[in-house]
């Protein structure tokens, strides 16, 4: 809500006012005609601006000073005579007086004040007549107060979006800009529990009062935000709000994302990790890993998660639960202390780094709020919440605290395991200093997240174990200060230290072959053990990832002719750093391998550190071209990842520029476009990879008395780094427009096409696989009592071909789409909304890298390993559509949402397998030979070793039927302290058995089982 | 209340969709009339096999149903519901029988079956299955061991071949193998895809005896081991004490893994298995301990054999493909009594199957004793192992 100069109570006791006239004129002078009109009385003010606009000049006064001045005065009094003899007669009188500041500028002033002494203005340093800055800046002062009440808000922020400037408010509510270009501009205010206003305000040269009521985020209010929200300028976002978040009853922050257009509901899960990647079918490492969570300015980091078992054999997989190699775990970021989530899905701003795909950008909870306690039950888990935000006085700032505790079963029948986090918040906002106002924010938070499989007492045969321990500790502060200088306006800054202790374990029954050990852990040849049958083998995996992030930021703006820019200038710093214990287990019984693969124990403190170091400048130019609006966003980002000082390095270096340019080509009809690159560091877990380790048997004797027994083993350990790694890079494309087609009715269409090339992953290649000469050996004598006696000339030498993974960059994905999202507005008839959302995404993901198999042959590797052609993978397509009915009552505090979700094609299919190989690797010369076409046509299923297999369903595209799925929600507010909700996904039981056209007289039920769960709240 | 009408209206448009899912009416079920023609095999003076005893199972319900051929081979079954079903046939002729119609005068065992096909309402339907059978009084499968020990021991699978004829008979060149496909543990597996080819049996892991011919001879009422490690796994204590005995004296053969890295134990004194095809191989040939069903047969050279991947199956293994007519004998074990479809082997070679208690049980399957000549004990082999086997605790290798 938006008031102007007159219609507000002042809390200021001065305001500046400058009346300024944009019609031509030229002096108009005559000498002496006095002629001052006796009936007509005006206000002196009203005077002044007619004469402003005859004369074309500025004004500027002390409010005070000439209220309920009247004075005789009409247009034709004013035309009639001159500037400075109209000056002398209408404030002579009054005892005031006049300065000419500079051409066609005065200053009224009480008789005998000097010019220039303006000290008695407030504030003092905007208004300072300084002819050239005076034409363009602008001071823009104003209030916050909640509507209805009228209650001054303290703590909400202002902000002028394409400036870059922030002002957070007073304990009275009251805010300021100084020196804002003069042109129309876009703010936004937002506070804690309140609905933010976005709204275009015309600054004028000199003083400017504007007055913003918010509302507090209930659900009482006719529009109350309950879905997510697109992007009006910038990088395509969806902003989803707490009320949006309470309505969907989120348990975590991957429950949220179901909001964004193309996204398919699935029911809370707390049995896995929950990774999430923008714009694409289906998640992967790449994906997620490319899709930054940034939690209060600073980037969730999983760059030194570890809790891999071995990476030699396994990628970066675990018995337990993991996320290493991959994106954050979104299961442990609760949703309750959340105030907004923004999904950048377009191109990101260079600001933000380290990733590939795109961003979720999470504000929690700071400020005064309430004490709140929510309580959520459902069929698999229960949760409660409890925060408020308190006031620490008129000096002291506002601390936000919060706790949140979730218990969660995959199945109730099931009671060893399960899952549970308990959280807690502590976010500290407070204003320091007056005159160049920094405002911090400074945050604790804890997370204790368990993910655990007891083991089952009837479980002997395995007595499998699990368990995926995180306790994270995370210390972040953040300032944003505004130092008033012509190109430091405003400067932010950023540091946060994560400190986590990861801890996995598996337990498991080893059974099986009594089979030999050694304890080598380098290249040699000894007398191993042999390890019995049956043994309990236990694994436990200690990881300390330490992440520190800094990052300092310049913010100001410059306007050349009609163009505003605002520019920002960063640097950052990354610094990943696991210090745990690493992989530890008994020696003696180790985790059960396959093949000639070994297994030994590994710390992680001689893992190095990742440390990336990063500078970016961007320029952000709006301007009205033809009464249009017009935003150009133009970034360049240079992230040097491992740094030998600012541009040498030792891993690799990335310039991304990125682009983002909006433009309304007819009214209310904005096109939109966007182009960027990025670059996403190789996680600890692809920089630094474990040793492959083998063990192979030069002589297995085993007699049946043991002190008989003798196996000599050849142990083989290859450092499996990858020395030409290089930086996943992303490239991003997207073209859309956004119709607002009156006050409600808005579209938004998004068309992109995106690519990540080198993305990480785990791979055999050419270079990971070795031939091994193993001596076989025989025994001369076998003493009684006595392990043989062996000839030290081999019997004979054979080759074993030993394989393993190595980190490479094999991974290439595509994702291309359309997006939508379509809000139809308020039907107040029937108190009923409607927004449309959805799209159509085809991922490709593939890889450039050929593919190696080495096919036994009998047991026995075979003498040719086939190589297979690149571009092996998947390609899955999907175009959905969900549409929510909103249907709200303000005065009973209720809503319900039918969210409508048609997933109208779905299909997946298989690319590049093929039976023959393009090539194969020789055991004899361990040489890569290429297979000439005619040589691959001849390779028959009969030849076991290069030819596999490959069943006619993998040519098949699987496309499945149209099906739909109906979810419910609902929350009513009984008075303003008690809520509850309630939501039933799946509500009408819809599950069709559908039956797959790849896999004959298969069905499956693609819905999500009907899954319901309820909330209540307490405000007090 | 205009409010609350429109959120009783939205739930009532919802109902209307729920509703609209279900169907109304009832189906009236018409029963059908069925025949099954069973054929003596092709060499036979006698195309129609009278006296035949069918057996129908309804896949679906397990319904059963058995009936006797008339003279003309013809079984007939009134009033069947409509639905899936599996037929097996077979037919024990005597000695005197077998030479009237064959010529050769020797106890026969035939079986023949017809698995998946539908039975519908309309008309009279038929089906004709033809009997195949193969002489008695052959090598045999004597006891098999294949559920392991507490708590979860499988290194002592055994498999005991024995003579139940009256000549000595060679083990040179004798092919052991075990099946691909599901036993039937979890009802979400598919049916073995290899089902519907009754001449040929699938296997994915083969081994045979080494000898150039008559190096390993075996006595009438003789047997030989083949076991997984040819060790005293009972007392080794690297091994189980829940286990038994079979080190050197028992084993006769080891299934040695020939493993590049040479990892499988080598037990000195136990000879080891050539291996001929190993699709599934790990450190030891561990066959399912839930049912894996094992054949004995001989080939001239089983390793030309074609390879073939299971229909409709993802995966890349290749079974070994063996026509029945090398088998000498096959046992069907599957997990339970219910896991009738997840049968892998052609009911001509086993017209029934066997299952344990559970896994890690250390029961065994064992040939019932159908007489004892001189001492000499005579198997029953009616190539029905339902019939002919029976299971034990603990296993008996080389005894009984």
């Amino acid at each position: 809500m938006l008031m102007r100069i007159g219609k507000s109570t002042f809390l200021t006791t001065v305001c500046l006012l400058v009346i300024s006239s944009g019609v031509t004129l030229f002096a108009n002078s005559q000498t002496n005609k006095r002629n001052i009109p006796k009936d007509a009385q005006v206000h002196l003010v009203e005077a002044l601006k007619m004469i402003s606009k005859v004369y074309d000049t500025r004004f500027i006064y002390e409010r005070t000073l000439l209220s309920n001045i009247l004075v005789n005065a009409d247009e034709r009094y004013i035309k009639s005579n001159r500037l400075d003899i109209l000056l002398e007669d209408l404030l002579a009188p009054h005892d005031l007086s006049y300065h000419l500041v500079s051409k066609d500028y005065y200053m009224i002033v009480k008789k005998g004040r000097v010019a220039g002494n303006s000290q008695d203005f407030y504030p003092v340093d905007t208004i300072r007549p300084r002819a050239t800055s005076l034409q363009v800046k602008a001071l823009i002062t104003g209030t916050v107060t909640e509507s209805g009440s009228s209650k001054p808000i303290e703590g909400a922020i202002v902000q002028l979006v394409q400036y870059g400037l922030i002002s957070v408010t007073n304990a009275k509510g009251y805010f300021t800009f100084n020196e804002v270009p003069v042109s129309k501009t876009r703010v936004i205010v937002h506070c804690i529990s309140m609905v933010s206003l976005e709204e275009e305000v015309s600054v004028q040269t000199g003083g400017n009062q504007f007055d913003f009521r918010l509302k507090p985020n209930a659900f009482n209010l006719k529009e109350v935000q309950v879905v997510a929200r697109e992007s009006h300028t910038g990088a395509t976002t969806s902003t989803i709000t707490k009320t949006a978040i309470e309505h969907l009853q989120a348990t975590s922050l991957a429950d949220v994302m179901q909001l964004l257009p193309g996204a398919v509901v699935k029911n809370p899960d707390f049995s896995n990790v929950n990774q999430f990647a923008v714009r694409q079918v289906g998640t992967d490492n790449t994906g997620s890993l490319g899709t930054s969570v940034i939690i209060n300015g600073v980037p969730v980091s999983n760059n030194a998660n570890l809790q891999m078992v071995n990476t030699a054999t396994s990628s970066t997989l675990a018995g337990f639960s993991t996320s290493s190699g991959g994106g954050v775990d979104y299961r442990q970021i609760s949703a309750d202390n959340i105030e907004s989530v923004e999904v950048i899905r377009g191109i990101p701003s260079v600001e933000y780094g380290d990733l590939t795909s795109g961003a979720v950008i999470v504000n929690t909870k700071a400020g005064v709020e309430p004490f709140q306690l929510k309580a959520r039950v459902n069929p698999r888990i229960t949760q409660l919440w409890a925060g408020k935000g308190f006031s620490l006085g008129k000096k002291g700032g506002t601390l936000f605290a919060d706790v949140d505790y979730t218990k969660a079963t995959d199945d109730q029948r099931y009671e060893y395991s399960g899952y549970s986090r308990v959280t807690g918040d502590l976010q500290y906002s407070k204003t320091l200093f007056t005159k160049k106002p920094l405002y911090t924010v400074t945050g604790f938070s804890y997370g204790m997240n368990l993910d655990e499989q007891k083991q089952d007492p009837d479980d002997y045969v395995n007595q499998e174990k699990r368990k995926a321990q995180d306790y994270g500790f995370r210390f972040n502060t953040s300032g944003k200060w505004n130092l008033k200088q012509k190109f430091a306006r405003m400067l932010t800054y950023t540091f946060s230290v994560n400190y986590a202790i990861q801890k996995g374990f598996q337990q498991q029954l080893a059974s099986g072959a009594i089979y030999p050990l050694s304890s080598a852990t380098k290249d040699t040849t000894m007398a191993g053990q042999y390890l019995p049958s049956q043994y309990l083998s236990q694994v436990w995996i200690d990881g300390k990832p330490l992440n520190v992030f800094a990052k300092v930021a310049d913010n100001f703006f410059i306007k050349s002719g009609i163009f505003n820019h605002r520019l920002l200038l960063g640097a950052e710093w990354k610094t990943d750093v696991n210090l745990g214990a690493g992989k530890t287990y008994d020696v003696n019984r180790p985790p059960k391998m396959s093949d000639g693969n070994a297994s030994r124990p590994r710390s992680y403190k001689d893992i190095p550190a990742l440390n990336q170091l990063s500078f970016y400048a961007e320029d952000n130019i709006t301007a009205t071209i033809f009464q249009r609006h017009f935003s150009f966003q133009a970034g360049l980002r240079y992230d040097n990842v491992q740094p030998n000082g600012i541009w040498n390095t030792h891993f690799g270096t990335a310039i991304s520029p990125r682009f983002n340019f909006s433009y309304e080509v007819f009214r209310k009809f904005l096109v939109r476009a966007g182009y960027g690159t990025t670059s996403k560091a190789p996680t600890l877990a692809y920089l630094y990879p474990e040793k492959a380790y083998f063990d192979l048997v030069n002589f297995n004797y085993y007699a049946a008395d043991p002190a008989e027994r003798l196996v000599m083993i050849t142990t083989k350990v290859f450092d499996t780094e990858n020395r030409i790694l290089k930086l996943a890079r992303g490239n991003k494309k997207e073209v859309g427009f956004d119709w607002n087609i009156d006050r409600q009715k808005r579209l938004t269409v998004t068309a992109f096409y995106e690519t990540v090339k080198n993305g990480y992953e785990y791979s055999t290649t050419a270079e990971s696989i070795h031939m091994v000469p193993l001596a076989q050996y025989k025994a001369l004598t076998t003493p009684a009592g006595q392990p043989p006696v062996l000839d030290p000339v081999p019997l004979r030498i054979d080759t074993a071909i030993a394989t393993y993974m190595t980190p490479t960059n094999n991974r290439h994905n595509t994702n291309k789409g359309v997006e939508f999202d379509f809000e139809f507005g308020r039907i107040d008839a029937i108190r009923t909304s409607f927004v449309l959302n959805g799209a159509w995404i085809n991922s490709k993901s593939v890889s450039d890298g050929y593919y190696f198999l080495k096919r036994q042959v009998n047991g026995s590797d075979p003498s040719k390993v086939a190589v297979y052609a690149t571009g092996r993978g998947t390609e899955s397509e999907r175009a959905s559509t969900t549409l929510r009915i909103i249907h709200n009552i303000p005065q009973l505090r209720f809503i319900v949402t039918l969210a409508i979700q048609t997933v109208w094609s779905e299909k997946n299919k298989y690319l590049g397998y093929s039976s023959t190989p393009v090539a194969y690797v020789d055991r004899g010369t361990g040489k890569m030979v290429t297979l000439s076409a005619q040589e691959q046509s001849q390779i028959t299923a009969a030849n076991t070793e290069l030819y596999t297999p490959v069943s006619n369903e993998y040519y098949v595209t699987e496309s499945w039927k149209p099906i739909w799925l109906y979810n419910l929600r609902l929350t009513k507010e009984i008075g303003k302290n008690m809520g509850f909700s309630f939501f039933a996904n799946n509500v009408f039981n819809y599950n069709p058995l559908q039956e797959s056209n790849r896999w004959k007289g298969q069905y499956t039920q693609r819905n999500p089982i009907l899954f319901f769960g309820t909330e209540v709240n307490i405000k007090l | 209340m205009k409010q609350l009408f429109s959120f009783y209206l939205l739930f009532c448009m919802g109902s209307i969709l729920v509703m609209s899912s279900c169907r109304k009416g009832y189906l009236s079920i018409s029963e059908a009339n069925f025949q099954v023609k069973v054929l003596y095999p092709s060499y036979f003076n006698k195309t129609g096999a009278d006296s035949a005893v069918v057996t129908l199972t309804n896949t679906v319900t397990l319904y059963t149903s058995s009936v006797k051929a008339d003279t003309n081979g013809i079984a007939t079954f009134p009033g069947l519901l409509p639905g899936n079903y599996q037929v097996t046939a077979s037919r024990h002729l005597t000695a005197t029988l077998a030479s009237v119609l064959t010529g050769y005068t020797e106890e026969l065992f035939l079986n023949g079956s017809k698995s998946d096909f539908l039975v519908k309402d309309t008309g009279v339907s038929a089906v004709t299955v033809q009997l195949q059978g193969s002489k008695v009084g052959n090598l045999v499968l004597k006891e098999i061991f294949y559920t392991g020990s507490a708590p979860s021991y499988y290194s002592d699978q055994f498999y005991e071949i024995y003579n139940n004829s009256t000549d000595t008979l060679y083990a040179d060149s004798l092919c052991i193998g075990d099946p691909g496909g599901s036993p039937g543990n979890s009802t979400s597996a598919k049916p073995y895809g290899f089902k519907s080819d009754v001449d040929n049996i699938y296997l994915k892991n083969v081994w045979m005896v080494p000898g150039s011919g008559k190096t390993y001879p075996i006595a009438p009422g003789n047997s030989i081991i083949i076991s997984e490690d040819g060790i005293n796994h009972k007392t080794d204590p690297l091994g189980n004490a829940n286990s038994i005995n079979l080190g050197v004296g028992i084993s006769d053969f080891e299934t040695y893994v020939p493993r590049s890295d040479n990892k499988d134990l080598d037990a000195p004194g136990v000879p080891n298995m050539i291996s001929i095809y190993l699709a599934s191989i790990g450190y030891d040939w561990i066959a399912s301990v839930f049912g894996p069903s094992i054949a004995i047969f001989k080939h001239p050279n089983p390793s030309s054999l074609s390879k073939l991947v299971e229909p409709g199956s993802t995966a890349s293994t290749q079974y070994l493909q063996v026509p029945v007519a090398y088998v000498i004998d096959a046992v069907d074990l599957v997990a339970n009594a219910n896991a009738v479809s997840y049968k892998r082997f052609p009911s001509s070679l086993d017209a029934g199957f066997k299952y344990c208690s559970g896994t890690y049980v250390q029961q065994s399957v064992r040939r019932k004793i159908k007489t004892t000549i001189n001492g000499r004990k005579i198997l029953q082999d009616t190539n029905n192992s339902t019939d002919d086997f029976e299971v034990i605790k603990p296993p008996t290798p080389k005894s009984w």
